[in-house]
């Protein structure tokens, strides 16, 4: 393991500095001892000595950030210093998002000091956590209760306007009450989501990360799965090199000099994701299974959540959390960041409300064991026309679980971040094989889901029904209207602007993130460039090719 | 716990069915019609509205203001026609609903339709949109589109109605930047002034091609037509001819056109292609409007209090005091609610001024059809006007002093008038047209200033009198009626002789006689009367004739000798449905002839196809007023 510091110049997302232990052993329940994480950090910081006339004002750099205070390594700090205060702006992508709000002004106690490497190890006087709660995160709390409040109120009336001019255009204005009620559905589902109380037992879990050309993040995924807040008795590790043709078996060997309880497989030639965690399941010793992906790092807590929802033996997988690892790359990753969020705390959580989730999510699930291997062949041999089905794996498997009856949910406390595509042409391809994806399985869904619960079933054929139409109403509102009467789409895009302020105002309220407009930008990324891919997906759906191998570099 | 929840479940997803199905479950909503149930032959108001918007709220209401205006109508009993209930009416094919209002919104403007939507349908009322056909294929959301008005149409809330193609253009009409209105200016070209011919081939051309975009798009032929500018060529930069030719060029393309007016009522007898619109006030509130359209509301009692500036409509510069009204040069001033009147007793007194001519109006339907008395220096006279002319039926010698009061009074009864002046009469029966429209009553400043101090009109019953000759009707009771139904039996010398005298004498009291033939068989009350009108006093003096359930044949033959019908109509018969009014013509009209109970039953139903300012029955006054009918007095020996 190069326990080197990490170039954080750039960053593009918080790289937290491993415990001094590799696993955090020192406790009977393996927590960890940190209250708050450490990022690596390497940024300018100005020390204040002294106060008054007698200040006097020192340079350093901060090597590790936290909430609850610095390292910083500066040569200059007289001996002795007790106390400090400190000037500094945490550049994007070195903390958590919702931490970078501009330059902080903090009063610092000095903690520990190695002269020998110049070293201060400072602790704020109040963490950066309960500075902000006081004034930015206050502030942005209620510009979001505001902003959703306002959102949904005017959806309800333009829904309102919709009923009083119903006749003058029914066909589109059924539509849009149709999109009103699904849209605001999902939030009023979503906010009954409850987690389970915590589990105390911790039965044998298997996790399964399958890798095909992954040597620049797949030691991390090792790493942070081997940093697991579980008995380490009581996980298996398996590592599936489906082929790749890169430096990815040497990292995993790497990985496993370091943790050589991780077990392995390597296929050569490869034999598709399905196959290899397959063949991951058939090895696995462990009550539940876990699939993650390869660029999928999981927070210590994540199985722990995960199994918290299996103490109802109905529950035959849960998804966990995902949100958006690569965030502060560029504004695509920016905008998935958004979607990400509301994709699954939303999304998801409306369809767990109803133990029918349609998508256990690659990034992060886990199976009961015997659930899962009832149904295994039959996903691992799918076609679809006659044709492997090389795509759609987390669908197809919710699908064979949903058909059997079991219970389906999310996890939102289980969470991973996940890389996403930093490029327009990666993310295309990859929106597209998922539009695929979720369209050959919804068409499967159809034949079961009016079996849930009525509200479940309900959404479910609305949520297929309505994006097949969009893009009717997208041609209608963007290109008709404008080129035949000269009039803009002025409606249309206040629509979309209020979706977008509602979506983007939930992912403020919980992550107090400056990042939320970038949902408003998304929604129009969606409207105007997305919503075109799916009649493409609809034609071309029974396509098998995957796209999208290559993934977002760190 | 798990099937409560699905419970509640299928009871949420039943409630958002029921919610987001709701348009479909209540079906499309129409505006509030029920034909059937349909008796005004009284007549309508037509309002108009240059738009709803927000901006300008003297001329457009704003939309919470439209909605009040809209609501207060509904309230206070008003409800909306058509321009198909409209033409009906005024045909006198169908009649209206009580208070009945057509709303005219002006420009095409989509927020016409948008702002009035839900207004009318929480009142039911409908409105037309009237349509400068050249703005349907503007570029922009704020005129309605073809496809706009495809959408309208089907929404059932909406006629439409034409408003000019290229004709809510202003033209050039001189060689400068001087502009003038597409329709009532000739336009400047490169050679000039266009000729007559071209102008008028331009207005002709401009209705067509407004009519013919308008039934392309719809589907459906428009029926009225709104003036652009309110300008119908009676303005005094109009060319002279314009209103003439627009006149004639909008009746062979519109069966109704709408003028801008001073009030909004049009009566049964009112032009088809003059009917008067109203503008209304952006700003009024509900209370405001509906008191205003009461004053327009037809009366049935005596006015023209000159105190009461209220009960009159003025044009031009009146001043009504205390002291009576005094009238500027072209200034005049209607009593509101006189309309409808057709008989009448007016007085006034009034004070010329120097080289003053006043005119007390009995009849004013429009500057070319009216009966007054003028008063100038020179004297009075009594002239009637129609489609044939000015005639002057009465010319007094004697002079009349300026600035002293004089007092005159006009009577019209029927088709005969009698002028006094002070107590003294000094013409009558005078000879009035035979064929006449109901029109306001008013006075007016023809030229210089007059005062006037009194006034005072009062409209007649129509009363009818049934007896077996004009004897049998009381002296003091003559004066009441119109018309006196007598039988006529055969067509004898003897017979001749006294209906000769019976037709003299009542003709001297300006009573009509209606012979009301006996004979059992067609052929032979024709020729009963054919023979008596070979004589040149019945010839003249005859005008209608009664028949009791005439046949279609009586009729007909009836009709080819240019003789107005008054049906008698056994009053059981008519409340079964077994008489059928299609056959009687615009002039003729309906005795009901039984007892009150089925008297009331056959009018509930004869009133729904035949106007009731042409039907009688023998119901006393009060009820007769009710249902807008002439009461029938019988007299036995």
């Amino acid at each position: 393991m190069n326990l080197q510091p990490p170039d954080r110049r750039n960053a593009t997302s918080p790289y937290e500095k491993p415990d001094r232990r590799r696993r955090a052993r020192s406790r009977a329940d393996y927590s960890t001892r940190r209250s708050s994480p450490r990022y690596w950090s390497d940024f300018p910081v100005q020390i204040v000595v002294g106060a008054g006339k007698s200040q006097t004002a020192y340079s350093g750099t901060a090597r590790d950030v936290s909430d609850g205070g610095l390292l910083v390594e500066s040569r200059e700090i007289p001996a002795g210093t007790k106390r400090v205060r400190l000037h500094f702006e945490v550049p994007d992508g070195i903390l958590p998002e919702e931490y970078h709000h501009g330059a902080m002004d903090v009063v610092a106690d000095v903690r520990r000091h190695d002269a020998a490497k110049g070293y201060w190890g400072l602790q704020f006087v109040e963490p950066l956590s309960q500075r902000l709660a006081r004034s930015t995160w206050a502030l942005l709390r209620w510009l979001a209760i505001v902003l959703l409040a306002g959102a949904i109120a005017t959806t309800l009336f333009l829904k309102y306007e919709n009923y009083q001019f119903f006749w003058y255009d029914a066909p589109l204005f059924f539509y849009s009450i149709l999109v009103g009620g699904y849209l605001v559905s999902r939030f009023v589902f979503a906010a009954f989501y409850r987690n389970p109380p915590p589990l105390s037992e911790t039965p044998p879990v298997t996790l399964l990360v399958p890798a095909f050309n992954e040597e620049k993040q797949i030691e991390r995924t090792i790493r942070q799965v081997m940093n697991l807040e579980y008995p380490a008795d009581k996980l298996q590790v398996i590592v599936i090199d489906d082929g790749s043709t890169d430096g990815t078996p040497a990292a995993i060997a790497r990985a496993r000099a370091l943790y050589p309880e991780v077990e392995s497989i390597r296929f050569s030639p490869g034999r598709g994701k399905r196959h290899a965690l397959a063949a991951g399941v058939q090895r696995a010793t462990g009550a539940f299974i876990v699939f993650i992906d390869s660029d999928s790092f999981l927070e210590p807590d994540a199985v722990r959540r995960l199994l918290d929802h299996f103490a109802d033996p109905e529950v035959a997988a849960v998804t966990g959390h995902c949100d958006v690892e690569n965030v502060w790359t560029n504004a695509l990753t920016k905008m998935q960041s958004v979607r990400y969020y509301v994709a699954f705390r939303i999304m998801k959580a409306a369809e767990s409300v109803f133990d029918s989730i349609t998508c256990l999510s690659g990034p992060l699930a886990c199976y009961r064991r015997e659930r899962l291997l009832e149904v295994l062949d039959a996903w691992e041999t799918q076609t679809f026309l006659g044709r492997p089905a090389t795509f759609g794996d987390d669908r197809s498997l919710t699908n064979l679980l949903l058909r059997r009856g079991h219970k389906v949910r999310y996890a939102e406390k289980a969470q991973c971040t996940t890389l996403v595509p930093e490029d327009h042409r990666t993310f295309l391809r990859q929106q597209l094989r998922w539009k695929r994806s979720w369209f050959r399985e919804s068409l499967v869904a159809c034949a079961f889901m009016w079996k849930k619960q009525p509200l479940m079933a309900v959404s479910f054929y609305l949520g297929f029904l309505l994006p097949l139409v969009a893009p009717l109403v997208v041609v209608r509102a963007l290109v008709l209207v404008p080129l035949l009467q000269a009039v803009w789409p002025i409606n249309y895009v206040a629509g979309v602007l209020v979706m977008s302020a509602m979506i983007s105002s939930v992912y403020l309220l919980v992550k107090r993130s400056r990042l939320w407009l970038y949902g408003v930008m998304f929604c129009f990324y969606y409207m105007f460039v997305l919503v075109w891919q799916l009649p493409i997906a609809v034609l071309t759906f029974a396509e098998t090719g995957w796209g999208t191998r290559s993934k977002a570099e760190i | 716990m798990k099937k409560l929840s699905i419970a509640l479940q299928w009871l949420v997803v039943a409630a958002l069915a029921a919610l987001a199905l709701q348009p479909f479950i209540k079906g499309r909503p129409l505006p509030e019609r029920q034909p059937e149930t349909w008796r005004n032959w009284q007549g309508f108001m037509a309002l108009s509205y240059a738009g709803v918007g927000i901006g300008a709220p003297e001329t457009y209401p704003t939309p919470k203001r439209m909605a009040e205006q809209l609501a207060a109508l509904h309230a206070a009993g008003y409800r909306t026609i058509t321009p198909a209930d409209a033409l009906a009416f005024l045909e006198g094919r169908r009649p209206l609903p009580p208070k009945a209002l057509l709303l005219l919104l002006e420009g095409g403007r989509k927020d016409s339709v948008v702002f009035t939507a839900k207004p009318f349908r929480k009142t039911g009322f409908c409105g037309t949109l009237c349509l400068p056909t050249r703005l349907l294929d503007a570029r922009g959301a704020f005129f309605l589109r073809s496809g706009d008005l495809h959408r309208v149409a089907k929404m059932k809330f909406w006629s439409f109605a034409g408003m000019g193609h290229a004709a809510i253009d202003e033209i050039p009409v001189g060689p400068g930047d001087e502009k003038g209105h597409f329709l009532t200016r000739r336009a400047w070209t490169n050679a000039g002034l266009e000729s007559p011919e071209a102008f008028r081939e331009r207005v002709a051309a401009d209705y067509a091609n407004c009519r013919d975009a308008i039934a392309q798009t719809v589907g459906e032929t428009p029926l009225a037509y709104v003036y652009p500018f309110a300008d119908a060529g009676q303005g005094p930069e109009a060319d002279p001819d314009a209103e003439a030719i627009n006149r004639e060029e909008v009746a062979k393309h519109f069966q109704l056109a709408f003028v801008e007016a001073d009030q909004p009522f049009n009566g049964p007898g009112a032009d088809p292609h003059a009917l008067q619109r109203w503008r209304v006030p952006g700003n009024a509130t509900g209370a405001e409007l509906v008191r205003r359209l009461e004053q327009f509301a037809p009366r049935a009692n005596a006015a023209g209090d000159l105190r009461d500036a209220g009960a009159w409509q003025g044009v031009g510069k009146v001043h009504f005091s205390g002291a009576g009204a005094k009238f500027a040069p072209g200034a005049a001033a209607w009593i509101r609610g006189s309309d409808n009147w057709s008989d009448v007793d007016v007085t006034a007194t009034l004070r010329l001024g120097a080289d003053a001519v006043a005119a007390l109006y009995a009849r004013h339907v429009s500057a070319q059809s009216f009966l007054r008395v003028t008063l100038a220096p020179a004297g009075l006279r009594v002239q009637e006007r129609t489609a044939g002319g000015l005639r002057t039926l009465y010319e007094s010698p004697d002079p009349l002093p300026a600035n002293e009061p004089v007092t005159v009074r006009l009577r019209v009864k029927g088709a005969r008038a009698w002028l006094w002046r002070g107590a003294e009469q000094l013409a009558g029966p005078l000879p009035l047209a035979a064929r006449r429209a109901p029109g306001r009553v008013g006075l007016a400043a023809e030229t210089g200033a007059f005062r006037a101090q009194a006034c005072r009109a009062q409209p007649l019953e129509a009363a009818l009198a049934v007896a077996a000759d004009l004897e049998r009707v009381p002296a003091e009771n003559r004066d009441a009626f119109q018309a006196l139904i007598a039988p006529l039996a055969g067509s004898s010398a003897d017979v001749a002789q006294a209906w000769r005298r019976t037709l003299l004498a009542a003709a001297a009291q300006g009573v009509e006689i209606v012979p009301r033939l006996v004979a059992t068989d067609a052929a032979t009350a024709l020729a009963d009367l054919r023979a008596l009108r070979e004589d040149p006093i019945f010839r003249s003096l005859i005008g209608r004739v009664a028949a009791t359930a005439p046949s279609a044949e009586l009729l007909q033959g009836l009709h080819d000798s240019k003789l107005a019908v008054v049906a008698v109509v056994p009053a059981a018969a008519a409340a079964q449905g077994s008489f059928d009014a299609q056959g009687l013509r615009p002039d003729d009209w309906i005795l009901v002839d039984g007892d009150e109970t089925e008297t009331l039953a056959a009018l509930d139903r004869l009133l729904a196809v035949f106007p009731a300012d042409r039907t009688a029955a023998f119901l006393d006054s009060a009820r007769s007023r009710e249902l807008g009918i002439a009461p029938a007095v019988r007299y036995e020996p």
